[in-house]
């Protein structure tokens, strides 16, 4: 063994109490780190995944219309203009199979799913829902919203004469699978389809509304033969839908919004849940730093005579320097795997103990393993830096005055 | 141990050490020649405050003087780095203190190997027969194991001497060796330093001021106020050697000085 290692195991061994103290003091500002950052990141997966659960990562709309002047000034001349926005039609994406596949080419892009939409109403009798009208390709459509996990009766897979529709939608109207419903957009002809299935995605706003068919129909019915009106987009990591979006704008020049500049809101109350999470581990590391540092202080000037005699021995000052760099080391590392432990026992039991009425977790946990490395990581690196002035400090010692001062 | 064929294992040219403070500047050792050869056994003595373990210090590599050089088995160790010193001191040098200095974490045998780990780098187990060799040298093989905080204090500092010993160095410096021991543990640790020096050739330096103890050793040198002022050789029989107060020795029998 490395004499370094030797003597800083043995330093340790030796303050047994102190040594003791400083790993468990380590280890609970690991398993702060731990637990919060689960808590923390549950936290954020449940809010993304029950806003995104029913929305696109990205959404690629039509380029909009613009107005133009008229006539261009001549030379010499000027022209005011008062140039209004004119309003948005319901417009077809231009060439949106190219546009699409150029989508689809887009690294860290998971799913693409074209679907044409409008307004319409649902007529059942004499009760009309208004509704939007999704034009979609069922398999496509599934891999973005999941809608085929959510069924609640029937099934999914709008035919060329069925409608899916929400449970909320369905009970307003007092319809059921098989039943027979009007739908009739705002302009243009209407057509009734069969409810070939009824869908809970968990937002009422989305039970209500959505009215899926197959993307021919919605096409006729919405006026759009052979076009789609928007591209949604599932990329890997939700984080990555800014630059996604920012990607297919630049590619396929349309407008592209993420998720994130959908839900500003969201997207704000997020990063500061991180930030601050981030502030409260900053901390807790800076106190475990602290707390190693200063029993390595105490370490040295207890051992301020041994270190004079090791030093008169032959040992270099670079190698007095290592043995307490190694004991810094060893406390943070050992810190980093006792508080790992407690910080995945602890997320676990608080998950357990706190549930909601219906047995699920109130709070949901998400441990990874690239947390606990990480926690790792950081622990053990602050022991090393930690010990970094104790350490200086003890290779500092002039040996002649350490052992005198005995 | 190399051949030093004649060289002297230890010379100081013109030593002198100032402590400064603030303006005082205090001349601790005042041009201090000395030489020692290869297996001698030197008694260094003077009052408190003489300067003596400034001077060991020196001679330990552990400080730097002020003027003058040292030369430590014919190398100048005057102006080496803190790096040459160290490898100096872990090579050529054996120390051996008052309180005794032991690492209190580790086992008697462990104590004794650092000077080897040090020197390799590494705690090896191929160490540990020398070291065990050197306990039982000093009639410690049963505590062997046993931590150094078990140990009495005669006992702690017979392992302080097997550590010096371990790295065969050509110099052992003792400072007040025995100053802490009482009678019977002080002469064997005294009877362990002649046995070493008469098996192994290894010189001595023992600061004391136990004029008793000096006059068992080989040669005394006497430093009062920074200056050596008497460097005589003892002149003592088998018989006497236990008994050193008795010896007689003339103070014209001063060692020549270079």
């Amino acid at each position: 063994m490395p004499i370094e290692f030797f003597l800083a195991l043995r330093f340790l061994r030796d303050g047994r109490a102190q040594t003791l103290l400083i790993i468990v003091g380590a280890s609970i500002g690991v398993a702060v780190i731990v637990f919060l950052s689960a808590l923390i990141s549950g936290l954020e997966v449940r809010l993304i995944s029950q806003t995104l659960g029913t929305q696109a990562h990205v959404v690629v709309r039509p380029e909009e219309e613009e107005a133009r002047p008229l006539r261009a000034p001549d030379e010499g001349e000027v022209i005011v203009a008062m140039i209004e926005r004119p309003p948005q039609r319901n417009r077809s994406i231009a060439g949106w199979p190219r546009r699409l596949r150029e989508i689809e080419r887009i690294a860290g892009i998971s799913a693409v799913s074209p679907s044409v939409s409008g307004p319409a109403f649902a007529v059942r009798g004499m009760a009309s829902r208004s509704v939007i009208l999704l034009g979609v390709e069922p398999a496509r459509f599934d891999r973005i919203y999941a809608v085929q996990r959510h069924m609640v009766r029937g099934r999914y897979l709008p035919s060329g004469t069925e409608v899916v529709i929400g449970i909320e939608l369905a009970d307003d109207l007092g319809v059921g699978v098989g039943d027979r419903l009007r739908i009739q957009p705002a302009e243009g002809r209407s057509e009734t389809f069969s409810i070939g299935g009824i869908f809970d995605l968990g937002n009422r706003e989305v039970n209500r509304r959505w009215a899926l068919v197959s993307m021919r129909a919605a096409q006729t019915l919405l006026d759009q033969v052979g076009g789609i009106t928007n591209i949604d987009v599932r990329v890997d990591d939700v984080f990555d839908a800014d630059r996604a979006a920012l990607e297919i704008t630049s590619r396929t020049g349309l407008p592209a919004e993420s998720w994130m500049a959908a839900n500003p809101q969201l997207n704000i109350a997020l990063g500061s849940q991180r930030s601050s999470s981030w502030v409260i581990e900053f901390f807790v590391i800076l106190a475990v730093a602290l707390g190693i540092a200063s029993v390595l202080v105490v370490s040295v000037v207890q051992r301020g005579r041994q270190i004079g005699i090791l030093r008169a021995m032959g040992c270099s000052r670079a190698r007095i320097q290592r043995v307490f760099l190694v004991q810094g080391t060893v406390v943070g590392l050992s810190g980093s795997i006792l508080g790992s432990a407690m910080g995945g026992a602890l997320a676990l039991s608080f998950s357990s103990l706190f549930l909601n009425p219906d047995r699920t977790p109130m709070f949901a946990i998400v441990l990874g393993l690239d947390r606990f490395a990480m926690a790792a990581g950081v622990a053990t690196l602050v022991g090393l830096l930690a010990a970094i002035a104790p350490a200086r400090r003890a290779s500092s010692l002039d040996p002649a005055e350490a052992i005198r001062n005995a | 141990m190399p051949d030093l064929n004649g060289v002297p294992v230890l010379e100081l040219t013109s030593v002198s050490k100032d402590y400064v403070e603030g303006e005082v500047v205090t001349r601790v050792l005042k041009d201090i020649d000395l030489r020692i050869a290869a297996g001698e056994f030197v008694a260094l003595i003077g009052p408190s405050g003489s300067g003596k373990s400034t001077l060991l210090n020196l001679i330990g590599l552990l400080d730097h003087p002020s003027t003058g050089r040292i030369r430590l088995r014919g190398t100048d160790a005057t102006d080496l780095d803190d790096t040459g010193r160290t490898q100096m001191r872990n090579r050529s040098l054996g120390f051996v203190f008052q309180f005794h200095h032991l690492i209190p974490a580790l086992t008697a045998e462990e104590n004794v190997r650092i000077p080897l780990a040090l020197a390799s780098g590494f705690m090896r187990k191929a160490d540990r027969p020398k070291a065990e060799a050197l306990l039982a040298a000093v009639g410690l093989t049963e505590k062997t194991d046993v931590s150094v905080r078990n140990l009495s204090g005669g006992q702690q500092q017979r392992v302080a001497i097997a550590r010096a010993l371990v790295n065969d160095p050509a110099l052992i410096l003792a400072d007040e060796p025995t100053g802490n021991l009482d009678t019977q543990a002080a002469d064997r640790v005294f009877q362990l330093f002649r046995r070493f020096h008469a098996e192994q050739q290894t010189a001595f330096v023992i600061v004391t001021h136990d004029r008793r103890l000096a006059e068992r050793c080989d040669r005394i040198v006497e430093i009062v106020d920074g200056r050596v002022v008497s460097d005589r050789s003892v002149s003592h029989d088998e018989a006497s050697d236990r008994e050193a107060s008795h010896v007689e020795v003339s103070k014209s029998e001063t060692h020549p000085r270079s």
